[in-house]
């Protein structure tokens, strides 16, 4: 502008001076009239294009001190700053600050001269440019639109970002200030929130905890309150929050909710469970998070519906086994029981002929009578070892103690001495035997079975049985029991411990025993493995847990 | 040896059993009246002198068996002992059971003594000649 009015001088004072100096005056006018034209046109060209090339923004008068601090703090600003002509169509850009190549990749020659329009979201153009039209001076005007990010130009991909605008037009200049804060983190997360919203299976409701609970109704809620139980957002917004209550469970939900809203409870709760009623009528069962904070409470409903189908399955399926398995160790008792009689009233049928009409029986006779008797005896061994088995899986009132494994030992060695099992002649040592985790009755169980087949598959002389403990490190022991009898082939070894298996049929036996030892070490929680080659004796290992720690009375 | 004849009554539902047992008490030159119910309903109105059992004399001693059909041996004691002429008897269960429950009921209820039938024939006449010796020889019973 200032260029201009030294053309106007400079015409001004030419003319007195051509005149002077002898010019004609048509040529004078000539020159005056050219002058004139150009000084108006000079005139016009400076309002439409004339840029202001750098900072500082604000021309600073001499008199006003911060101005020029102000500036400085402009050029450092991340703020994204923008001047524009008050008067222009096209919307030119006057000036911008480095914010928009910091934050949005432009360089200022890139936006400086060009028009805003170029920049702006083709759809929200339109509301941009009627609020910079209806601007008035001294009120700060916001709008919020979408602006091109310099990625655009690079990998033509389109990127926008959002700005949020304040533009202000001052009476005494001929520029709008515009100000814009980018809000495209804080719209992106929300974008993200409100479609994590959206497709959750989750309910999700907002409510306000300055309401009395009975009062209670819906300032937001997602969709999944539609897709799974029928409600409409609109039919959701503004009903009381209780009626979807389900009545019984009513005044333990509201308790429930007044419990968490006490002012020492956490702003995250414990979950609570209620059912909610559908548009249908039909309730759905929810496990219920919640956060409140700043006066709102945050509600996150699961629906544990199938869940708890699933837990009732299972629950169904626990009490029926539970049945079948009650039905099955009265069945074993029962059977026990039903079976012990018939095979003793054969034998003892057996004896009362023998000693009463035997005179009348030849030899033959008499071992059939013998054979009877026999098979009778096995099938009462056949019946006891069963029922004791049944009775190792099944029973339940058999705690664990402490067993001290040397005097139980000693009370064995007694009885098999007294009743034959063992011979003057046989041997049965241990050494240093712990005190192990156990059942006193189980245990006798394990050893007398073990025992009496290290006498039993054995024909040396003396059988020679022995007992002993190494520690496994873990807590447990390993307790060995080693004979010196006939051992058994490698290839039978893993029937050993098998129901009704016999790997030594020249043997009478039921084959119940090692499958009842094998049972109460698995009770117990321990496992038994052999060691053993023919003619070479057998070696029976099975864990248990180590007793010393336990409380002598537990 | 001055012999009384005891009354027994006998509650067995095998009949097998029931001779096995007559047999055993025979051989053990105890004399004895043996009166039999095969069941454990057939005991009670044996005991009680109901349904055509009104001339049955009072047994002194009663032999249980545990498991019977219709009513089983818990259930005869258990009305014995609630019954105000028969709560004095003396009531021996004689079983083949050695189910701790088993005897820890019997027990409970109220019987006096709880004998297993073992398999072995001659342990089983010893356990018959034991429990004469005492129920019948030594013991003093209720009239």
């Amino acid at each position: 502008m200032k260029r201009c009015w030294f053309f106007f001088l400079g015409v001004v004072l030419y003319g007195p001076l051509a005149l002077s100096w002898g010019a004609p005056w048509w040529a004078v006018a000539l020159f005056t009239t050219i002058w004139v034209a150009t000084l108006l046109g000079c005139l016009k060209w400076g309002t439409r294009t004339q840029v202001i090339k750098q900072l500082p923004l604000i021309p600073c008068p001499q008199t006003f001190d911060p101005c020029p601090a102000l500036n400085s703090w402009l050029q450092v600003s991340g703020d994204l700053l923008i001047v524009l002509p008050k008067k222009s169509a096209d919307g030119t850009i006057l000036l911008v600050g480095p914010g928009f190549e910091r934050d949005l990749g432009w360089k200022y020659q890139d936006i400086v001269g060009h028009s805003w329009r170029e920049f702006i979201h083709p759809e929200d153009v339109g509301m941009t440019d009627q609020t910079l039209r209806s601007l008035e001076t001294g009120l700060v005007q916001r709008v919020t639109n979408r602006w091109k990010h310099r990625q655009d130009q690079v990998d033509k991909s389109t990127r926008w970002v959002w700005l949020e605008w304040a533009f202000l037009a001052i009476e005494t200049q001929d520029y709008i200030y515009a100000h814009a804060r980018n809000l495209t983190n804080r719209f992106e997360r929300e974008a993200q929130m409100a479609t994590w919203a959206m497709i959750t299976s989750d309910l999700m409701a907002v409510s306000d905890t300055a309401v009395p609970i009975l009062e209670r109704k819906f300032e937001w809620a997602n969709e999944a309150w539609t897709r799974h139980l029928g409600w409409s957002l609109l039919d959701l917004y503004g009903m009381p929050i209780i009626s979807l209550l389900e009545p019984m469970e009513k005044d333990s939900v509201i308790k429930a909710r007044e419990d968490r809203e006490q002012p020492e409870a956490g702003i995250q709760e414990e979950p609570y469970v209620c059912k909610i009623r559908g548009k249908n009528g039909i309730y759905q069962v929810y496990e219920w998070y919640a956060v409140h904070l700043n006066g709102k409470l945050y509600s996150v409903g699961r629906d544990i519906g199938a869940d708890i189908k699933q837990q009732g399955k299972l629950q169904s399926a626990i009490a029926d086994l539970e049945a079948r398995n009650a039905d099955l160790e009265k069945f074993a008792s029962v059977a026990a029981h039903q079976l012990r009689s018939p095979p003793r009233t054969i034998t003892g049928i057996a004896q009362a002929l023998k000693e009463d009409y035997g005179h009348l029986l030849d030899a033959e006779g008499l071992q059939f009578l013998n054979d009877i008797q026999d098979d009778a005896d096995q099938m009462a061994e056949i019946v006891e070892g069963l029922h004791r088995f049944s009775t190792v899986r099944t029973k339940d009132d058999m705690p664990l103690t402490r067993v001290n494994l040397e005097s139980l030992l000693y009370d064995i060695r007694v009885s098999k001495y007294r009743r034959g099992i063992l011979r003057k002649t046989d041997v049965l040592t241990w050494n240093h035997l712990p005190t192990v985790v156990g059942n006193r009755v189980l245990l006798q169980e394990v050893f007398v079975n073990l025992i009496n087949n290290a006498v039993k598959f054995n024909e040396s002389s003396p059988k020679k049985v022995h007992i002993a403990a190494s520690p496994r490190g873990d807590g447990r022991w390993d307790i060995s029991v080693k004979d010196n009898g006939i051992g058994i082939d490698y290839h039978y070894h893993h029937k050993l411990f098998q129901m009704f298996q016999r790997v030594h049929p020249q043997y009478k036996g039921t084959g119940v025993g090692l499958a009842l030892v094998s049972a109460i070490v698995d009770r117990l929680g321990g496992d038994i493995r052999v060691t053993s080659s023919p003619g070479q004796g057998a070696t029976f290992t099975f864990d248990l847990a180590d007793g010393s720690t336990l409380e002598p009375g537990a | 040896m001055p012999t009384t004849t005891h009354r027994i009554l006998l509650a067995e539902d095998r009949p097998q059993d029931v001779r096995l047992t007559q047999r055993a008490l025979k051989k053990a030159g105890y004399q004895v009246d043996l009166d039999i119910a095969t069941n454990g309903r057939e005991a009670l109105d044996k005991l009680q002198r109901v349904n055509g059992y009104a001339k049955d004399p009072k047994p002194d001693l009663v032999l249980l068996d545990w498991m019977m059909p219709l009513v089983d041996g818990q259930e005869v004691l258990q009305e014995i002992r609630k019954d105000p002429v028969l709560k004095g008897l003396p009531v021996i269960v004689l079983t083949t059971s050695r189910d701790e429950r088993d005897v820890r009921n019997a027990y409970d209820e109220g019987c006096n003594a709880y004998l297993t039938k073992p398999v072995d024939p001659e342990a089983f006449q010893k356990t018959i000649d034991a429990l004469g010796l005492f129920w019948l020889k030594t013991a003093v019973l209720p009239k």
